[in-house]
């Protein structure tokens, strides 16, 4: 990840000022559309290059036009922003996507993980809260509620082993990318612990949690294309 | 209790082996006080007559010989007097004053097992005027030992009818006690090797009570009147026993017989039959040269063979046999002296030992059997054990996988609602909360919002599993916290110390959230609070409190509270809690206390508004 990453109290304007943030929309609801477009069109760090309706137009986007974040709703009319998103990740691995999903469940947020998205956003969140969600993605800090955590903890206890109860066990053979850290911060928070919290028990500072989050994240993203559409359908996210 | 047993088992030993050996030493008793004649004239059938003292023994076998003696009767008696022989074989006509009182031939049993016998003479008439009488004896000696007499005695029946019922007792009845011993055991032993072929030991028994039978033969002499010249025949067929015995002691001792071992029990006896019946050696001849030393030295080896396997093998059921065993080769030896001359007496003793041998044999089996019954019911136990076991496995597997199929159907039937949901009720809100955004009707934006936060509380509530109260309260913190941080509420949040509460159901967890989630907007709503801390604490009784604060408006003890808190305390009360409301010196604090483990019972009566 990038160096500074861990600093605390990044300052959400310093990376814009360089370089704006080149940001597709995707979302088929028009009045959510035009909201976002409205609350993204006032971000000075970031450009909003298009603001599209359909995969398709995304697609097109994509192909044409290079871009930094990806913001996408998951069920679009002629597809599922999932494949936008692996698309987006094939064409600039640095590239960073987030869902919007109007209830942040758990599986549809982890698909779009396993896809590769890094964030993800509810459907109502208020302008200020949009801005500063980008801005600490772009710093390199990811969110996770506990569900997430739960459900993420869950499922890589049932692929391998027990999931470990504390750091001195080893790591099931599928989280061996994750560190001890990351398991006992996924642990801690599924529990339901705060950041705060958790960094406390652990000696970190609060920022740095999310900047593991994201770090898990990315080892969670699944590889093979086929095996994300196998986990997408399993989930009941595509319809294939 | 080892201790007593063994020594129970020692004292029952030695008194087994004190009573085993009473034939040995013990003689019968004869009539004290009565008359007794204890000389007589013998004379052989071609010797001259002598006076010989009483009991005699005769010099050769198969032998004819004439008693002649007399008693005195000073006058005549009152009760009717009997005359008493103790002892004699194996056959005598006695006369009395030259009148043939009795021939022991027609009403004792027939010879092979009436090698000693007791003959009662009752006398009558002239016999017991007062004067002199004379008795004569015919003895008949038997072909294999020679004729024995022993004194005699005249005396009442109340001085000579007990000892001679006690020799009848010993010397007749017991004897076919023990050939009726061993017509059951070859029976059962039969059955037993019938229904159990595997176990060859039954049919080796079965072999030995079967041929040993053989001797008895001479018990068919009134039915087949010839049987008496085959009695060589029987003998040597029983013969066949003494290595049969061997084979059965090497099998308790748990060694498997050799091949020619098996074989003697055929051959020997075989070759010898067929010797006799070929002619090539006198019947008698081999009888007295081979059949009987054999008969007369293989119990010896019996007996080493068993207390090889009861010393040196430890073999416990070998001690059973060695005991009877080394009697028994005392009375072939005792026996074996008896034919050649060496001792005298007219009672074959093995006929007794037999008897033991075969209670010892007896003894084993049902050892034996006793001890497969318990290895029986042992495994019946086990596998018993082991049936519940798995039984108990395979119920607690059934009913895991029930669970788990109800978890799945449940899981199933969320997901769907959930993207039903997704799809389109929240989506719908999120859609009319962005209209009313651009149109700037808060009313309706603040609204949706609500309806839209309240959906996800439902929604979230479903997935909380047992023991994840805590993680169902944080899912309400991450919502709660975008609504203070917009309306620039601070919101200090705690649930490290809450205490872990079993039993949890989505409907508890719900009512839980609902109760918290209440508090918070009333909070909001009533006192104007700039600052929520909610904790999770630990009772005075260990019971989970959450507690909510606010720095309101302190709350107003007297009214009622309106419907918010009516529901607020319902909930509590569905939980199985109690819910407290306080006012602060600034603020409010609200106070749910939760039992440890939560009752299934709230679980149905949940979805309330």
């Amino acid at each position: 990840m990038e160096p500074d990453a861990g600093r605390p109290g990044a300052g959400t304007d310093q990376g814009s000022n360089t370089a704006p943030c080149r940001t597709l929309l995707v979302e088929d609801d028009e009045p959510l559309r035009l909201r976002f477009e409205s609350i993204l069109s006032g971000w000075r760090g970031g450009r909003l290059v298009a603001a599209c309706g359909t995969l398709d137009q995304a697609m097109a986007v994509l192909q044409s036009e290079p871009v930094d974040l990806l913001i996408t709703d998951l069920r679009l009319p002629d597809g599922h922003g999932i494949q936008a998103i692996r698309r987006l990740r094939a064409i600039n691995p640095r590239a960073e996507a987030m869902v919007v999903s109007a209830l942040a469940d758990n599986e549809i947020v982890i698909a779009a993980i396993e896809a590769g998205a890094t964030g993800y956003l509810l459907k109502d969140v208020g302008s200020a809260d949009l801005i500063e969600a980008i801005e600490e993605l772009r710093a390199g800090r990811s969110p996770i509620s506990s569900s997430i955590a739960r459900v993420i903890v869950r499922r890589l206890g049932e692929r391998g082993h027990p999931p470990p109860q504390a750091q001195d066990s080893a790591p099931p053979r599928e989280t061996a990318a994750l560190t001890p850290r990351e398991t006992e911060i996924l642990w801690s928070i599924a529990k339901g612990l705060t950041y705060a919290e958790v960094a406390e028990q652990l000696g970190l500072s609060r920022q740095t949690v999310p900047v593991h989050i994201k770090n898990i994240y990315r080892k969670l993203q699944v590889g093979n294309r086929s095996e994300a559409v196998f986990e997408a359908s399993r989930l009941g996210l595509i319809w294939l | 209790m080892a201790v007593v047993r063994r020594w129970f088992w020692a004292a029952l030993a030695v008194l087994a082996t004190v009573a085993a050996s009473t034939p040995l030493w013990l003689t019968l008793p004869v009539p004290p006080h009565t008359l007794v004649i204890d000389q007589a004239q013998f004379s052989a059938v071609d010797d001259a007559p002598a006076l010989v003292d009483l009991p005699h023994v005769q010099g050769r076998r198969r032998a004819q010989g004439y008693y002649r003696m007399g008693f005195e009767l000073a006058q005549a008696p009152a009760q009717q007097l009997y005359l008493f022989i103790p002892m004699l074989s194996y056959r005598a006509i006695i006369a009395v004053d030259g009148d043939v009182a009795l021939d022991t031939g027609t009403n004792s049993l027939i010879p092979g097992i009436t090698l000693g016998v007791s003959a009662l003479v009752p006398l009558s008439g002239r016999h017991l005027a007062a004067g002199r009488h004379v008795v004569d004896i015919l003895l008949e000696a038997p072909g294999v030992t020679r004729g024995y007499l022993s004194p005699l005695y005249v005396g009442t029946a109340q001085q000579i009818a007990p000892y001679h019922r006690l020799r009848v007792l010993v010397l007749e009845h017991t004897r076919m006690m023990v050939l009726a011993c061993q017509l059951l055991l070859a029976i059962a032993t039969l059955m037993a090797w019938l229904y159990r072929p595997q176990e060859s030991l039954y049919g080796w028994l079965f072999l030995l009570h079967g041929v040993s039978t053989a001797s008895y033969a001479g018990l068919l002499a009134d039915i087949v009147p010839g049987v008496f010249g085959w009695l060589p025949y029987a003998f040597t067929v029983s013969m066949a026993s003494v290595f049969i015995l061997h084979i059965i002691a090497l099998k308790i001792n748990g060694t498997p017989p050799p091949r020619w071992l098996r074989a003697c029990v055929v051959l020997v006896p075989g070759t010898c039959l067929l010797a006799m019946a070929l002619g090539v050696v006198a019947p008698r001849a081999l009888l007295f040269g081979l059949v009987m030393p054999i008969m007369v030295v293989s119990p010896l080896i019996t007996v080493a063979i068993s207390a090889w396997g009861a010393l040196a093998k430890k073999v416990q059921e070998a001690w059973l046999l060695l005991l009877p065993l080394c009697f028994f080769s005392l009375a072939t030896l005792h026996d074996g002296a008896l034919v050649a001359g060496k001792v005298e007496g007219p009672v074959f003793l093995s006929l007794y030992y037999r008897q033991l041998l075969i209670v010892a044999i007896a003894v084993i089996l049902m050892r034996q059997l006793g001890l497969s019954l318990m290895r029986v019911d042992g495994a019946n136990a086990h596998l018993k054990q082991r049936l519940a076991e798995r039984e108990a496995e395979l119920q607690r597997l059934h009913e895991e996988e029930r669970s788990e199929a109800a978890r799945r159907v449940r899981s199933e039937e969320r997901h769907r609602l959930t993207v039903d949901l997704h799809d389109g009720l929240s989506g719908h809100l999120a859609s009319i909360i962005a209209l009313a955004e651009r149109e700037r009707s808060a009313g309706i934006e603040r609204t949706a919002r609500e309806a839209l936060d309240d959906l996800r509380l439902v929604i979230h509530s479903l997935d909380i599993g047992d023991r994840e109260l805590m993680a169902a309260l944080s899912g309400l913190r991450e919502r709660l916290e975008p609504l203070l941080k917009r309306l620039g509420v601070e919101l200090e949040w705690s649930m490290l110390r809450l205490p872990e509460v079993s039993g949890v159901t989505p409907a508890h967890a719900l009512n839980v959230l609902r109760i918290v989630q209440e508090a918070v907007t009333n909070a909001l709503r009533h006192g104007p609070a700039a600052h929520i801390a909610v904790r999770g604490l630990a009772g005075p009784g260990g019971e989970a409190l959450i507690v909510i604060d606010n720095d309101g408006v302190p709350y107003a003890q007297a009214g009622n509270g309106g419907a918010g808190i009516h529901n607020m305390r319902r909930r509590a009360a569905f939980l199985g809690g109690t819910l407290r409301i306080e006012p602060l010196a600034r603020g409010t604090r609200v106070t749910l206390a939760l039992p440890l483990r939560l009752s299934g019972e709230a679980a149905d009566s949940s979805h309330g508004p």
